[in-house]
């Protein structure tokens, strides 16, 4: 008993049976084998966007920007595709639009030194701006049949999305854990100054990171693109960002960098898709469903203090 | 040789290369489109900086004590729908213009509540109350304007007193009150102290929590103000008011001078930069260029500005 409770994860698997809980006893629709594969199947985006921004987070940053980058790709995606190029092509372009993205970001932040926060909101703006400009305006519609593979294609049985993203999700997890790359992230996010001396990037390392995120955002963004079938680059992802923060949060991750893991940020990922399709099916009015998510970050921060007040106790003589 | 030496001295004097900018925007304006220069634009422009302008000056200072408030432009919405909605249940239009300030006083209290006495990092809160009070505005109203005021109610944002418009009589009065605090009196000094070292504050005995309360408590009031304004000069009180208003408010702040790890900056520089980013505004408004690209050129300017400060800091070493 003592070992389960020890476990980073506990508190917030717990948080989410309640929920289920919760939500089961509202309505009769909510615990359901096809809404349970619903919301897998709806937050594919953000699962995958948050591998990054867990990521990013552990670095002690955050990344703002990547709402706008899922737009750019996904517009830049539809325009290669109503231009005839193979769907293929185009969702590699997509990506490659993504680690570009990424690149920018991570320039600013790690090799001129910029605040995250900063360089993200910036960004935010500017990629919106240029998918708008590369849109026209309109939607992209109109996909070729083949492109629609990504977003709604099977393979072994399985969806292919859903494929994708439990494939990434473990890679990702088995770099953060065994190999050096990822305990470099850890190392950086938890005393930056001790892992400098220790001989570590940070430059490199914080560039890294960006760009594998930007890397993860355009892989979402085809897979968003093919899903939807139809992409308004001024709305597309706009609160994205702040979703999956929220997700990174809630999943355990620590604001101050350093703490967090893959596998809890896919919970709270989950955590956020089940309380929104919740909301939903339970008639309250979708009016609310910003208001919660923002309520769940703050609600997240609160967390998050509380759980650092009770570190800092067990270590005596630590003030802070 | 003689190059270096100026551009050089240009650096050191921040507040030269932010006139020369001022100038250089209204020079470029001026020759690209021929409405640009003329009292009425003027006046015109004046009258439509205002809601930046009152939230810059708390944003200032929050920045300078080393933190950020991007929860501006949500309050400034959820006060103007408050005051909206009060004034639809029969409330007098003044009352509602108190109901206004006081949801603006108690977003900034929630705020100043969480970073300053639970210290919790500004910019996760502000983020969530941003995305929540937003949430809220649609469940309040279900995304519908409110409008019908009573005439009275339009001379703050639609009156002009001898050719200047009233708010921006207001906004210079209040800059120049600022100005005021933050040259002659304690507090500023506490929070220019809170911005370079906080520790330093905190044992010589002054409270860094209430000053951080108080500076969130003024940005959520602030706030609402500008949310007053802002509806009494469009006439309606709508779902998205103030919605990316902080670009515009931390880009005039940034480009002022303020230092983004806090500790320098001063209000006379943000008066400067919100200049700047008003008549850029107004500018590519009358050259037609979309807003979304207005966006993409002032997040350009943003990097630009945080990116030189680095630099200048740099070169101070």
């Amino acid at each position: 008993m003592k070992r389960i409770a020890n476990i980073h994860e506990a508190p917030i698997v717990l948080f989410t049976l309640i929920v289920i809980a919760l939500f089961s006893s509202l309505s009769p629709d909510f615990f359901q084998f096809d809404n349970a594969r619903l919301i897998l199947d709806q937050n594919i985006s953000s699962f995958i966007v948050a591998i990054g921004m867990t990521m990013v987070i552990l670095l002690g940053g955050m990344d703002l920007s990547v709402g706008s980058v899922l737009a750019l790709t996904a517009t830049s995606v539809g325009v290669f595709l109503n231009h005839g190029v193979h769907p293929w092509i185009a969702a590699l372009l997509g990506v490659c639009i993504g680690v570009l993205c990424g690149a920018v970001n991570g320039y600013f932040i790690a090799m001129r030194k910029i605040p995250d926060i900063i360089v993200t909101l910036a960004t935010m703006y500017i990629f919106r701006g240029i998918a708008v400009g590369i849109s026209g305006g309109t939607w992209m519609t109109n996909f070729p049949e083949g492109f629609r593979y990504f977003g709604q294609g099977k393979l072994l049985g399985m969806s292919f999305p859903l494929l994708v993203a439990i494939v990434l999700i473990a890679v990702f997890i088995y770099l953060m854990r065994f190999t050096r790359g990822g305990r470099r992230i850890y190392a950086i996010g938890g005393n930056g100054s001790a892992a400098k001396l220790a001989g570590i990037s940070v430059v490199r390392t914080k560039f890294t990171v960006y760009v594998w995120t930007g890397m993860l955002v355009g892989i979402a963004a085809v897979i968003f693109a093919s899903k939807v079938g139809s992409v308004q680059a001024s709305t597309a992802g706009s609160s994205l960002s702040f979703e999956v923060m929220a997700a990174v949060l809630i999943g355990g991750g620590s604001i101050f960098g350093g703490v967090g893991t893959v596998a809890g940020t896919m919970i709270g990922v989950l955590f956020m898709g089940i309380v929104k399709n919740g909301l939903i099916i339970s008639k309250i009015s979708p009016f609310w469903v910003d208001a919660t998510t923002g309520f769940l970050i703050i609600l997240a921060i609160v967390i998050n203090t509380l759980q650092r007040v009770r570190q800092n106790k067990s270590k005596e003589g630590d003030l802070v | 040789m003689s190059m270096r030496t100026i551009g050089l001295s240009f650096k050191q004097n921040k507040l030269l290369v932010q006139l020369l900018l001022l100038l250089f925007i209204l020079v470029l304006f001026s020759i690209l489109s021929p409405y640009f220069l003329s009292v009425t634009n003027f006046m015109n422009v004046f009258n439509q900086m205002v809601e930046v302008g009152l939230i810059a000056i708390p944003m200032t200072m929050i920045v300078i004590s080393g933190a950020m408030d991007l929860s501006v432009g949500s309050i400034l919405g959820f006060s103007a729908v408050c005051m909206g909605i009060a004034f639809e249940h029969g409330l007098n239009i003044w009352a509602s213009v108190l109901v206004a300030l006081l949801a603006g006083l108690l977003c900034g209290a929630v705020n100043g509540y969480l970073i300053a006495r639970h210290r919790m990092q500004a910019i996760v809160v502000t983020i969530g109350m941003l995305v929540m009070l937003r949430g809220l505005v649609y469940v309040l109203n279900q995304g519908r304007p409110i409008s019908g005021y009573p005439d009275s109610f339009y001379f703050l944002g639609q009156q002009y007193i001898a050719g200047v418009p009233f708010n921006a009589i207001f906004l210079a009065a209040v800059f120049l009150l600022a100005h005021f605090v933050m040259k002659r009196t304690r507090f500023s000094t506490y929070v220019y102290g809170i911005g370079n070292n906080e520790e330093a504050v905190h044992y010589s005995g002054i409270s860094v929590v209430r000053t951080r309360f108080i500076l969130f408590l003024l940005s959520g009031l602030f706030s609402a103000m500008a949310g007053v304004f802002l509806v009494s000069r469009l006439a309606s009180a709508e779902a998205t008011s103030g919605t990316n208003i902080e670009l515009d408010v931390l880009t005039a702040t940034l480009i002022g001078g303020t230092h983004i790890f806090g500790g320098r900056g001063s209000l006379s520089g943000t008066f400067i930069g919100l200049l700047i980013i008003v008549f850029l505004r107004n500018g590519l408004n009358l050259l037609g260029v979309s807003v979304l690209y207005q966006a993409v050129i002032l997040g350009a300017l943003l990097l630009i500005a945080v990116g030189n400060k680095q630099f200048n800091r740099g070169l101070s070493r």
